[in-house]
């Protein structure tokens, strides 16, 4: 098998699984109450019955997984810039999402209450493609600042051979990175010891979703804090790794 | 420096012991040289006169309509073996950057991102090329 179907192959199965116990747990934390737990939509389990109801939602929720999963192999595919394949991940992501939340009853059926419901995962594509470009900027920057130290001199260990002068003109690292470069400084300022502010971030977003559930009253809504918590702990991840080369 | 030649006819392959007094940046510089050195120069092909190409001349070795090509300090050369061979041939210093082509990391003048998330790399000699996003933590990690 080759790699880039053994790639492919790994993505489905991760993906089903983690589709599986994800739409259950949206679910759950979307329809339930304090005082009574909701593990379907009350209208598909009134059309097929609870047993049935759960297990379709488990299937569809996998199959949600599976193509969201499977999509992200457009990013190892280098006819696809960076924005295309966040793009064609995003279509083909949300319309899963889309059609299958029509289906288990999570969104109503009009197509305002269908356009609403697309907002927060599209939304989520722009952190995305910026945490995406922000980690490939700062591998990048590490390679330009490992050249420039090869051609100084200062990185002994590695000997350069540069037979003659540059013809391509060669920014300075430092006049780059901390004043000439808007997104740089924004890296250097946003992401340098996010790191380690991880936990309390998660505890925040638990904090705040009961907060905003105890005073609304019910968890409806509120488990979007714990889900821009994700986001912003991703975000910060996605570029940790990026700044050790993972 | 004393340079010893030890003759063994029951050696299984060629090997260099260094003995020093401590592993120096000298030494660190000699074992890389010696790491890097590859004594088969490449045969290229230009206007059908074949031509010997010294390893460290090399600027990039790329793919194109089925053939590979190998850009030169002297010139682009056309190559006869396969680009998966001729990596296994390389010294370290040649980075894969993509599935079509190796660059001589000794070459790169630098790396760019642009908006689109495009990664091109510039080389001496005035070229231009691509980075695969699948191959930049590999680059990253030979230069770094």
């Amino acid at each position: 098998m080759s790699e880039d179907r053994r790639l492919l192959l790994i993505l489905c199965i991760i993906g089903f699984l983690l589709g599986m116990v994800l739409c259950n747990a949206i679910t759950i934390m979307f329809s339930s109450t304090p005082d009574h737990i909701v593990i379907v939509a009350p209208e598909l389990s009134a059309r097929f019955g609870e047993p049935l109801a759960i297990v379709l939602q488990t299937l569809i929720g996998g199959l949600i997984g599976l193509i969201a999963f499977s999509a992200t192999a457009v990013f190892y595919d280098d006819r696809f810039s960076l924005v295309a394949a966040t793009l064609i991940h995003m279509a083909v992501s949300v319309s899963a999402l889309v059609i299958g939340g029509y289906f288990l009853e999570w969104v109503g059926h009009t197509l305002g209450e269908l356009l609403l419901f697309m907002i927060l995962p599209m939304s989520m594509y722009v952190l995305i493609w910026f945490s995406v470009y922000i980690s490939y900027r700062v591998q990048i920057k590490q390679i330009n600042e490992s050249l420039e130290r090869r051609r100084s001199g200062k990185d002994r260990y590695r000997p350069f051979i540069l037979s003659e002068q540059p013809s391509v003109a060669v920014r300075d690292p430092i006049f780059f990175s901390r004043l000439a470069d808007c997104s740089a400084i924004l890296e250097e300022v946003l992401f340098m010891d996010m790191r380690k502010m991880i936990p309390v971030i998660a505890m925040i977003g638990v904090l705040v979703m009961f907060i905003w559930g105890y005073l609304e009253g019910t968890f409806a809504h509120s488990w979007l804090a714990v889900m821009a918590a994700g986001i912003v702990i991703v975000a910060v991840s996605i570029i940790g790794k990026g700044k050790q080369g993972s | 420096m004393r340079v010893d030649f030890l003759e063994d006819k029951d050696a299984y392959d060629t090997r260099v012991i260094i003995q020093a007094p401590e592993r120096s940046q000298d030494v660190e510089e000699l074992i890389e040289a010696i790491m890097s050195f590859s004594p088969s120069p490449i045969s290229g092909y230009s206007e059908g006169v074949m031509t010997r190409i010294v390893k460290d001349s090399i600027i990039r070795i790329y793919s194109k309509d089925k053939k590979v090509y190998a850009d030169t300090t002297d010139g682009s050369f056309l190559i006869k073996s396969p680009l998966y061979q001729l990596e296994g041939e390389l010294p370290r210093k040649f980075v894969r950057i993509s599935n079509s082509e190796i660059v001589n990391s000794d070459r790169i003048i630098r790396l760019d991102l642009n908006l689109a998330g495009t990664i091109r790399i510039f080389l001496e000699g005035d070229i231009e090329s691509h980075v695969s996003r699948r191959y930049v933590s590999k680059v990253k990690e030979a230069l770094i």
